[in-house]
């Protein structure tokens, strides 16, 4: 039966030492604390706001680069384009023009062998022309020093005038 | 693993009878279980530590009593050992008031003087606050001397960061609603209070061991804070539904619905009065019953004292095991069960 009536000692001292223990915790202990956690807490939030909006700038931030990047490379393909099919067409003027040029050069050097070649003919047919005089006029002095081979020499050639004025 | 606790219970079979034998044989009397658990759980003025071999070893706590024939007093508990008088002051061993101071007036009608004193309970309570307030303030301190932004809780402070979180957003907020900052305070001492004193509890030896949230005066004086927590605080609303609730007429006329929520005023404080003690008494009555096993089977051989006792020794580990989870389960009742009260006694105006 004791167990269940309270003594007032005990009452007494309870009262006491809880309010005490209240008093000195509700005071300095436990609002000192919460104050502290609570303050931790809103800056905890703070920060994870705070990442959530960086991250979301990141993002924002990737996919311009991320455009830039695929416009740059858009660029550079064209102008690579470009450059190469302005190279290509440079060849080929170059070439064109060389080819023009050597046509032109081996024409004229045709011409030039040519004329070359025709003068060269000439003054070997000239040549030849003298040389032949030569010859003949030596070979005619020494035949005609034979009178007989002179007389009969002669002979033909009257024979052969008189032919032609036979003819006509 | 299986074989080594049959091993150590069957060593402890042949082992512990003979000691036990010899420290509780012939001059020792019948064992009084009644007394061993009402001893245990009850409140006494000095501390009983241990007995060694027959000899009690207590520490004397003051007595302070103020009595109408013998005036006001304060002296140790140890003169009045052995049924001794001191300053007309004793204990007598039987009759109604066995185990409390009296005086006797002339005719020897023993009467019982206003008694204040540091009993067992008192001087436990007193030792459990002190330890409570040192915790609480030294993590405190702690928060006072770090920055709370950059540095993480360590020590006391890490230890009882969680707790105090946990209790002040799980239970104070949820239950007591936007007036939560002005309540907080008071439930984390509940809270704290009967935690630290239902561990002390536990614990077997001095200065633990004092059944404290275990008695009915301990658990009247929480209920009775809680009690002018949620009515010296409640607002207008609260009290118009206590006593002019929005029910038909008739049950207002002849005052049934304010009559039975004004006694519900008083049993909800009375439910967590009986609630913690019914609970933590129990605890330790079940844990003392156990332990009792051991000295009830002392008599009756080795083999059955020894077996027992190593089942004795197991169950006891696992209630107190038990009891460790009720400490705390009994300390976020009351307080859940207050912040409740409280937030019942602050309704939104609808």
């Amino acid at each position: 039966m004791d167990l269940i009536i309270p003594s007032s000692g005990l009452l007494f001292w309870m009262v006491l030492i809880f309010g005490i223990v209240f008093f000195i915790l509700a005071k300095f202990g436990f609002p000192v604390i919460t104050a502290m956690i609570g303050k931790r807490t809103s800056y905890i939030n703070q920060s994870l706001e705070d990442a959530r909006k960086a991250k979301e700038e990141l993002e924002g931030m990737t996919q311009t680069c991320n455009k830039m990047l695929e416009q740059t490379y858009r660029q550079q393909a064209e102008i690579l384009d470009q450059a190469q099919k302005t190279a290509n067409e440079m060849l080929e003027n170059a070439v064109q023009q060389a080819r023009k040029e050597s046509d032109m050069l081996i024409a004229s050097a045709k011409v030039e062998i040519q004329a070359q070649k025709q003068e060269a003919i000439n003054e070997v047919r000239n040549s030849i022309v003298d040389i032949a005089l030569a010859a003949s006029a030596k070979i005619l002095r020494s035949q005609l020093e034979d009178k007989n081979l002179r007389d009969s020499m002669m002979e033909a050639v009257l024979q052969e005038v008189d032919n032609c004025n036979n003819k006509v | 693993m299986r074989k080594c606790l049959l091993l150590i219970s069957l060593l402890l079979a042949f082992a512990l009878p003979p000691a036990f034998a010899s420290s509780h044989g012939e001059a020792e009397e019948e064992f009084d279980m009644a007394e061993f658990l009402f001893g245990h759980v009850g409140d006494s003025y000095d501390w009983h530590v241990t007995t060694i071999r027959g000899h009690h070893i207590s520490i004397p706590l003051p007595v302070i009593v103020f009595g109408k024939i013998n005036g006001p007093a304060v002296f140790m508990s140890n003169k009045l050992s052995h049924g001794e008088i001191y300053k007309g002051y004793f204990i007598p061993e039987e009759g109604e008031n066995a185990g409390k101071v009296v005086e006797a007036d002339a005719e020897g009608n023993e009467l019982r003087p206003i008694d204040i004193s540091i009993t067992k309970n008192v001087f436990a309570l007193m030792v459990n606050a002190v330890l409570l307030v040192w915790l609480i303030l030294s993590c405190a301190g702690w928060y006072k001397k770090h920055d709370v932004l950059t540095e993480a809780p360590t020590g006391v402070a890490g230890l009882m960061e969680p707790v105090i979180e946990m209790i002040e957003n799980d239970v104070v907020k949820p239950n007591v609603g936007d007036e939560y900052r002005r309540f907080s305070p008071y439930l984390l001492t509940v809270f704290f209070f009967i935690l630290i004193n239902n561990l002390m509890g536990i614990v077997p030896f001095f200065p633990g061991g004092a059944n404290v949230t275990g008695n009915i005066a301990v658990t009247l004086v929480l209920a009775l804070f809680t009690f002018a927590m949620v009515n010296l605080f409640g607002n207008k609303h609260y009290y118009k539904e206590v006593f002019w609730p929005d029910v038909p007429l008739f049950l207002k006329a002849i005052p049934i619905m304010p009559l039975i929520e004004f006694v519900g005023l008083f049993t909800k404080p009375f439910s967590l009065m009986v609630r913690l003690f019914a609970n933590i008494l129990a605890g330790h009555l079940m844990v003392l019953s156990i332990v009792a096993i051991v000295f009830i089977t002392a008599k009756m051989g080795p083999v059955l004292n020894g077996s027992l006792s190593a089942v004795a020794v197991a169950f006891g580990v696992f209630i107190d095991c038990l009891e460790i989870l009720v400490a705390f389960i009994q300390a976020y009742v009351f307080t859940t069960l207050s912040a409740v009260f409280i937030g019942m006694a602050h309704p939104k105006h609808h």
